[in-house]
C-alpha cells in the first residue's frame, strides 16, 4: 500500500497559473515507489477536479476542455479517513471515492497559501505539507511578519502601514511617509506575493500613482525606505520549528529595480512552463563565506520564530551603499518548492519532495499527542456515576 | 374463546414479554463472558440463584399442563408477571459495560427466536388431549421455552458457530492481505499478564519521536479485536503497528501471531492471571511465550529480566532485557526515586550510555514498563536523549494508577481496571507514599482460581500496613481481604463493607479529617461478579 497523495494546485489566486506550473513540476518529480500521486486541480472559482488530463500541463491550454475531460470532486472527512467523493452525487449511482493519507498543497498568493487553504484541510483533519495555519497567515502579510521578526531581533526595514480608511485622505498619507522617510520608497500591497502591486516611487507623483495602484490589490498597504542601490538574495529553509536546514544563496537578475511579475515568470520563460526555476539567476550567489553563513543562519531563526514547517523561500536585501542585510519576505509556498536551492546542497527534488511529506505526518502525529493528552483527565465525579455503575442484582 | 382462554392470551403476552427480557439479560452476561459456552455455563451454575427466579415458569407449566382451570390460569399470570418484573428491574440496572448489539449479536437473537418458535411449536402435536385449546397450548410452550432460554443462549452459540466461523475467517484473511500490502511495516507484539496496555501506550508516545505508529486501541487484544484495528486504522502512512495480544487460554498468543506476524515481541510480565483458564503457571508461561516463538530469525524479543518466570526461559533467538532489580539486564534503570510527584531514575543502555529520565508517572512497575519501552526505542533506532521529552510527557493511562484531583483536599488514585496481586501491591505502595488520610475502596480480585482467596487475604494484610481506612465493596467477594487485615490487627471501626459502589465513595467523601484524603481505587469488576 502506498501512501496516497493528494497534490492540489491553482486556486482563486492571481498566481494560479504559476501553481499549475509548479504543482505538475512537483508531480513529475515524486518518488512514485512510495506514492500514489492524486493531482487535484483548484479552479478559479475553488471548484477541485481530478483526472487524467488535471496531471497534463499541455491540458491547461484550454481549460474548458480541461474540465469537462475531469470528474468534479469535494474533499470530505468520513469515519476517521478523508476522502475525494464525486460531486455532484448521482442518483442510483455510488459516488467515486477516493481515500487521501496526506494533502500537499502546491498554492500560491492570497486566498489559498495564507492560510485558507491550510484551514479547510486542518478542519477536515488531513495531514498536509507545509505552513500550519498561523504561520501561513503571518508569512502572507508583510506588516505582522515584520512585527514578529523585529521582536526577535532579525533586521527589517521600518514601515508605515495604511488602511482603505486613510486613503480618504491621500495628503495625509503622503505627509506622514515624508516626514517619515525620504524618497526613494517602495509601496506595497501588505498581503501579496509576486511582485503584484509593487512600485518604487522616486518623488511625490510617483508615489501617488504607487500608491493608487497599491490599493487596487489590497485594502492595506506598506510603505518603507526604498533601497536604490541593492542585492537580492534568496536562501530556502526545510523543517519545522524545532529543527531546520538552510540550502544554498541564489542570487536573481533583475532587470528594472524591483524582481517584477514579468521578471519572476514571465521573462525567459520557454512557453512559460517552467516557473520560478526558470528566472535567470546565480547559484550560489557571490557572497563572501562569512555573510553567506550570516543568511543562512537568519533564514533558519526566521523561519523557526514563523513558526514555519516543510519548506520556505526567504528574501533577503543587501544595501551595497551601507553592507547591511535585511529580511524582505518569506514565501511559505515558495515558486517550484525552491527545489533548485537544494539540489546544490545535495538534496535532490525528489528527496525533498519526500522529506516535505515525512515532515506533514509528523506534525499530524505531534498534534494527536498533545490531544490525547487532553482526553485523559476529564473524569468528574458524575462520569464515576456513569462508570462504576451500581452493583445491582446481587 | 372463553373468558379462561383471555387469560391464556394475556398470560401468552407476558411471556412473551419476559422472554425478550431474559434473553437480553443472558445474550449481556454471555457477550461479558466471551462468547464462551463453558465459561458461561460454569457463570450460570455460580450465579444460579440470580435466575432461580425461572423456578416459577416450571410451576406455572406444570400448572397449565395439570388441567384448563380459571384459578390456576390466573396464578400462572401472576407468576409470570413476577418473572417480568424481575428482569424488567435487572435490565434497567446501570450496567458498566452495556450489551453492545453487534453483529454476532444480532445473529444470535435470530438464531435463538427460531429455536423458541420451534421448540414452542413442538409442543403442538406433543399434547393430543381435548382440553387443550390452542391458545392453552401456546401458553404451555412459551412457559417451557422461557424456562430453559439461557441454555437457548448457549445453544444458539453452538448452531451459529460455522456461520461465526466463515464470518470471522473473511475479516482475518481481509486483515492479512491489507497487512501483506504494508511489506515494511514493523509489527510490534505485546503480551504479559500485566503492564501489557501501559507497555502499548508508553511504547506507542515514545516510537511516535520518530515513526508513524498504529496501536490497537482501549483493551483491543483479542483476535477479532487486533482484526478490526487492521481493516479500520491501518493506512500506509504507519511505520509500525504496535498490537497488544491478551491470552486466557493456551494457543490464544498463537492465534493472534498467525494474524499479525509479529516482527518483534515485548513480554511484560508472567503473574497468576486468569489462573482460572489457564489452570497451572506452567500454561502461562508457554502461552507468553507462542510470541517469541512467532518471531522471524532476526525478530527481538523483549523481556522483562526482573520476572522470574521470565528471566530464566532458555532458548531464545535474540532476548533483550531490560528491568531494575536485575543487574544483569541490557536496560536498566538505577537510581529510582520516587515521589508524590512522579519519579525520576537514570537508563543505562547497552553502549553503555547513561541518560537521567522524569515522569510525573507514580510507582516502580511504572518505570520497568517505561524502562521497556525506552528499549524498544532505542533499539530501533532513536536515540536516548530524544527520549526524554516522550517520557516526561507521558500520560498515565485512564484507570491505571490515574491520579484525579478533587478540589483542594482529595486526591483520587484510580486504579480501578487492576486485578492482578502485583498491581494491587505497587498500588498500594504508591499509596503509602502519600502524606494523607489514605482510603482504600476495593472489591478484591477475581479469577485467580485456587488461589484465589490466599491472594486477597495478602492483599487486605499489606492493605492493613500502607492504609487508614478500608472500605469493601461485596460482602461476599471481599471476606477474604477481611480477614487479612483483621489477622494484621487492623482496626474494625475503620473498615466499612457495604454493597454498592456509590456508597462505597460517598463513604469516603464523608470520612471527617483535617487531613488531605488520597483515595485508592482499587480493581473494578465487571457486572458478570
Amino acid at each position: 500500500m502506498k501512501i496516497k497523495v493528494a497534490v492540489m494546485f491553482g486556486g482563486k489566486s492571481v498566481e494560479h497559473e504559476v501553481s499549475v506550473i509548479s504543482g505538475i513540476q512537483a508531480i513529475a518529480n515524486m518518488d512514485k515507489d512510495k506514492y500514489d500521486i492524486i493531482p487535484v486541480y483548484i479552479t478559479k472559482q475553488n471548484e477541485m477536479y481530478i483526472g487524467d488530463a488535471v496531471g497534463d500541463i499541455e491540458a491547461y491550454k484550454n481549460i474548458d476542455n480541461l474540465l469537462k475531460n475531469s470528474r468534479r470532486v469535494i474533499m470530505v472527512s468520513d469515519k476517521g479517513q478523508v476522502k475525494l467523493i464525486s460531486y455532484p452525487m448521482k442518483l442510483f449511482k455510488k459516488p467515486e471515492e477516493i481515500i487521501i493519507d496526506v494533502a500537499f498543497p502546491i498554492v500560491h498568493g492570497t486566498n489559498v497559501e495564507d492560510g485558507t487553504l491550510q484551514g479547510y484541510l486542518k478542519t477536515l483533519g488531513i495531514p498536509f505539507v507545509g505552513c500550519d495555519v498561523t504561520a501561513s497567515a503571518i508569512g502572507m502579510d508583510k506588516y505582522y511578519m515584520k512585527s514578529i521578526l523585529k521582536d526577535c531581533g532579525i533586521p527589517v526595514l521600518d514601515c508605515l502601514t495604511f488602511t482603505t480608511g486613510d486613503y480618504k485622505n491621500i495628503d495625509k498619507i503622503i505627509e506622514d511617509i515624508e516626514n517619515a522617510f525620504s524618497y526613494p520608497v517602495i509601496v506595497k500591497p501588505v498581503n501579496l506575493g509576486s511582485s503584484v502591486g509593487i512600485k518604487m516611487a522616486n518623488n511625490k507623483d510617483e508615489l501617488i500613482s504607487a500608491i493608487d495602484d497599491a490599493f487596487l490589490y489590497a485594502n492595506k498597504i506598506l510603505v518603507e525606505h526604498g533601497i536604490k542601490n541593492l542585492r537580492e538574495i534568496n536562501c530556502a529553509v526545510l523543517g519545522d520549528f524545532n529543527e531546520a536546514i538552510a540550502s544554498e544563496c541564489e542570487e536573481p537578475l533583475r532587470n528594472s529595480d524591483i524582481l517584477s511579475y514579468e521578471d519572476k515568470y514571465l521573462s525567459n520563460a520557454k512557453g512559460g512552463s517552467k516557473g520560478m526555476a526558470s528566472v535567470s539567476r546565480k547559484i550560489p550567489a557571490e557572497l563572501s563565506e562569512e555573510m553567506r553563513e550570516k543568511i543562512r543562519s537568519m533564514a533558519v531563526k526566521a523561519f523557526k520564530h514563523l513558526g514555519c514547517n516543510g519548506v520556505a523561500r526567504i528574501d533577503f536585501i543587501i544595501d551595497k551603499d551601507t553592507g547591511n542585510l535585511y529580511f524582505n519576505e518569506i514565501n511559505t509556498i515558495p515558486g517550484s518548492l525552491a527545489f533548485y536551492l537544494w539540489e546544490p546542497v545535495g538534496i535532490p527534488y525528489k528527496e525533498l519532495l519526500s522529506r516535505l511529506i515525512e515532515l506533514a505526518l509528523k506534525r499530524k502525529r505531534e498534534e494527536e499527542n498533545i490531544t490525547f493528552s487532553f482526553d485523559t483527565n476529564i473524569l468528574n465525579m458524575s462520569s464515576f456515576g456513569g462508570l462504576k455503575g451500581a452493583k445491582n442484582g446481587k | 374463546m372463553e373468558f379462561i382462554d383471555y387469560i391464556y392470551l394475556v398470560n401468552l403476552i407476558v411471556v412473551i414479554l419476559s422472554f425478550i427480557f431474559v434473553l437480553r439479560y443472558n445474550l449481556h452476561m454471555f457477550q461479558l463472558n466471551g462468547y464462551k459456552n463453558k465459561v458461561h455455563l460454569r457463570w450460570l451454575k455460580i450465579n444460579r440463584q440470580k435466575q432461580a427466579i425461572l423456578v416459577i415458569f416450571l410451576v406455572s407449566a406444570v400448572l397449565a399442563a395439570v388441567a384448563r382451570i380459571f384459578a390456576l390460569a390466573l396464578l400462572m399470570l401472576i407468576g409470570s408477571f413476577i418473572v417480568l418484573l424481575y428482569y424488567y428491574i435487572l435490565s434497567k440496572a446501570k450496567a458498566k459495560k452495556k450489551l453492545v448489539y453487534t453483529n454476532r449479536v444480532k445473529r444470535l437473537i435470530a438464531t435463538n427466536l427460531i429455536l423458541a418458535v420451534i421448540l414452542t411449536g413442538l409442543i403442538f402435536p406433543a399434547t393430543t388431549l381435548t382440553d387443550f385449546t390452542f391458545i392453552r397450548k401456546a401458553v404451555l410452550g412459551a412457559t417451557l421455552v422461557n424456562l430453559i432460554e439461557p441454555l437457548l443462549v448457549i445453544l444458539s452459540n453452538i448452531l451459529n458457530k460455522p456461520i461465526e466461523k466463515s464470518i470471522n475467517n473473511y475479516y482475518i484473511n481481509d486483515a492479512k492481505k491489507i497487512l501483506k500490502q504494508c511489506p515494511n511495516l514493523l509489527v510490534i507484539g505485546i503480551t504479559g499478564s500485566y503492564g501489557k496496555t501501559s507497555v502499548k501506550h508508553f511504547l506507542s508516545a515514545l516510537l511516535q519521536a520518530k515513526y508513524n505508529v498504529l496501536m490497537t486501541p482501549e483493551s483491543y487484544n483479542t483476535p477479532m479485536g487486533v482484526v478490526k484495528t487492521i481493516r479500520s486504522g491501518l493506512k500506509p502512512v504507519y511505520d509500525i503497528f504496535v498490537c497488544e495480544m491478551g491470552a486466557r487460554n493456551i494457543g490464544d498468543i498463537k492465534e493472534i501471531c498467525d494474524i499479525v506476524s509479529p516482527t518483534h515481541g515485548i513480554i511484560t510480565s508472567i503473574g497468576p492471571q486468569h489462573l482460572e483458564s489457564f489452570k497451572t503457571i506452567d500454561n502461562i508461561i508457554k502461552t507468553k511465550f507462542e510470541l517469541a516463538d512467532a518471531l522471524p530469525k532476526e525478530g527481538l524479543i523483549f523481556l522483562n529480566g526482573d520476572n522470574e518466570y521470565i528471566k530464566n526461559k532458555e532458548g531464545l533467538n535474540h532476548p533483550i532485557y531490560y528491568g531494575i532489580d536485575n543487574p544483569n539486564v541490557d536496560y536498566r534503570a538505577v537510581d529510582i526515586t520516587v515521589s508524590s510527584k512522579g519519579t525520576e531514575f537514570t537508563v543505562i543502555s547497552p553502549k553503555k550510555e547513561e541518560v537521567r529520565f522524569q515522569t510525573k508517572l507514580l510507582g516502580r512497575h511504572n518505570v520497568v514498563n517505561i524502562v521497556g519501552a525506552i528499549a524498544v526505542s532505542n533499539t530501533l533506532g532513536i536515540p536516548l536523549e530524544d527520549l526524554i521529552i516522550p517520557v516526561r510527557r507521558l500520560q498515565p493511562v485512564q484507570h491505571r494508577l490515574q491520579l484525579i484531583e478533587k478540589g483542594s483536599n482529595i486526591t483520587i488514585i484510580d486504579d480501578a481496571f487492576n486485578s492482578n496481586p502485583a498491581g494491587s501491591k505497587a498500588a498500594l505502595d504508591t499509596l503509602a507514599l502519600f502524606d494523607g488520610l489514605r482510603i482504600l475502596i476495593t472489591p478484591g480480585m477475581v479469577e485467580l482460581g485456587d488461589k484465589e482467596d490466599y491472594y486477597n487475604k495478602e492483599f487486605g494484610r499489606q492493605a492493613a500496613v500502607s492504609c487508614d481506612y478500608v472500605i469493601l465493596v461485596g460482602k461476599r467477594q471481599t471476606q477474604a481481604i477481611r480477614e487479612g487485615l483483621i489477622s494484621e490487627g487492623f482496626d474494625e471501626s475503620k473498615l466499612y463493607i457495604t454493597d454498592y459502589f456509590d456508597d462505597a465513595i460517598n463513604h469516603a467523601y464523608n470520612i471527617h479529617t483535617d487531613k488531605h484524603k488520597y483515595i485508592l481505587l482499587e480493581n473494578d469488576l465487571p457486572d458478570n461478579y
